[in-house]
């Protein structure tokens, strides 16, 4: 399956989505426009929807976390939205789900910026 | 068949039944894929769908099959792409009673395992600037029985995913199934 990223905006957060695959094939081509999203996020946080992602490997997870350190150089967030299945285990399993909000469907996303956050440093 | 151009690869399905009949196929499977991203997704699909062979294969053990496979391919690949390594990754799967056995080849130049970076803790700050080096912890922390071989000419990584969890230190959630803990896993012997 063809991974796509599309950005949007629900309730004054910016939402980037991504479908499909998150691995080393399709890390270039979500690389940017999180980037773009995140940087459009600021003061944010930056919600990351990957409700339609069937696969997220450490390949992502690296994307994900140079994704947080660029949030935290600006005092903001990242909220990651999994539902359930193996991207939700892997957040657990890689322990990203301690360096990041995650949370089951993007209206549980909280409206507060840090407070949520393991980072809120 | 040889590769051409990094495109003609060979993919060879053996169904092994060698006196065990039963519900569960005993197939082996080699495949050589070219050292380029865009082929994981096909490895990964390899290989799950042998394990869908097995009706038994629980939906976790599938995707911690899927994962494991893609982090080993993908360090594979990396490996090639780093040295210039034109071979294809050599993918072999064969499934068996127990689960599906994995072993992913490539033809780099290898590395020290000890010499591997010790993430900080994912509570530690400085763990933001790591982006990298998880893989093997994540293959070694869902799959059974791993194993790492690497050398000058290159690294094998094996791993056996069983059917059923019957390991209680994974992710705790296994640690409630009947079954667990006994010190035994041949509790699906008819005998």
């Amino acid at each position: 399956m063809r991974t796509r990223v599309t950005e949007s905006q629900e309730a004054g957060r910016q939402v980037c989505s991504v479908t499909g695959d998150l691995d080393l094939a399709s890390v270039p081509v979500v690389r940017e426009p999180l980037r773009l999203a995140a940087a459009r996020s600021v003061p944010g946080p930056l919600v990351l929807d990957l409700t339609e992602c069937q696969l997220l490997d450490s390949a992502g997870a690296g994307m994900i976390i140079g994704t947080i350190r660029r949030l935290a150089n600006e005092g903001s967030t990242l909220i990651v939205v999994a539902p359930g299945g193996p991207v939700r285990r892997f957040l657990g399993q890689s322990g990203l789900d301690r360096l990041c909000s995650v949370v089951g469907s993007l209206p549980d996303t909280p409206v507060g910026s840090l407070a949520e956050n393991g980072l809120d440093r | 068949m040889s590769e051409r151009n990094g495109v003609a690869n060979t993919v060879s399905v053996q169904e092994t039944l060698d006196g065990h009949p039963g519900p569960v196929s005993r197939l082996a499977v080699r495949l050589e894929v070219p050292a380029k991203p865009e082929f994981l997704a096909l490895a990964r699909l390899v290989t799950t769908a042998a394990a869908d062979l097995d009706p038994s294969f629980a939906d976790d053990r599938v995707d911690d099959l899927r994962l494991a496979v893609s982090e080993a391919a993908t360090n594979a690949m990396e490996a090639h792409r780093e040295i210039g390594q034109e071979h294809p990754v050599v993918l072999q799967c064969q499934l068996d009673d127990e689960g599906i056995r994995v072993e992913i080849t490539d033809r780099a130049r290898g590395f020290d395992p000890a010499g591997l970076p010790e993430l900080p803790d994912v509570t530690d700050p400085r763990r933001l600037h790591h982006e990298r080096g998880l893989g093997l912890a994540l293959i070694k922390g869902v799959t059974d029985d791993f194993a790492l071989t690497t050398g000058a000419v290159g690294t094998s990584v094996r791993f056996l995913v069983r059917s059923r969890p019957i390991r209680t230190d994974l992710l705790g959630v296994e640690a409630d199934l009947p079954g667990a803990g006994v010190d035994e896993d041949r509790t699906d012997d008819p005998d």
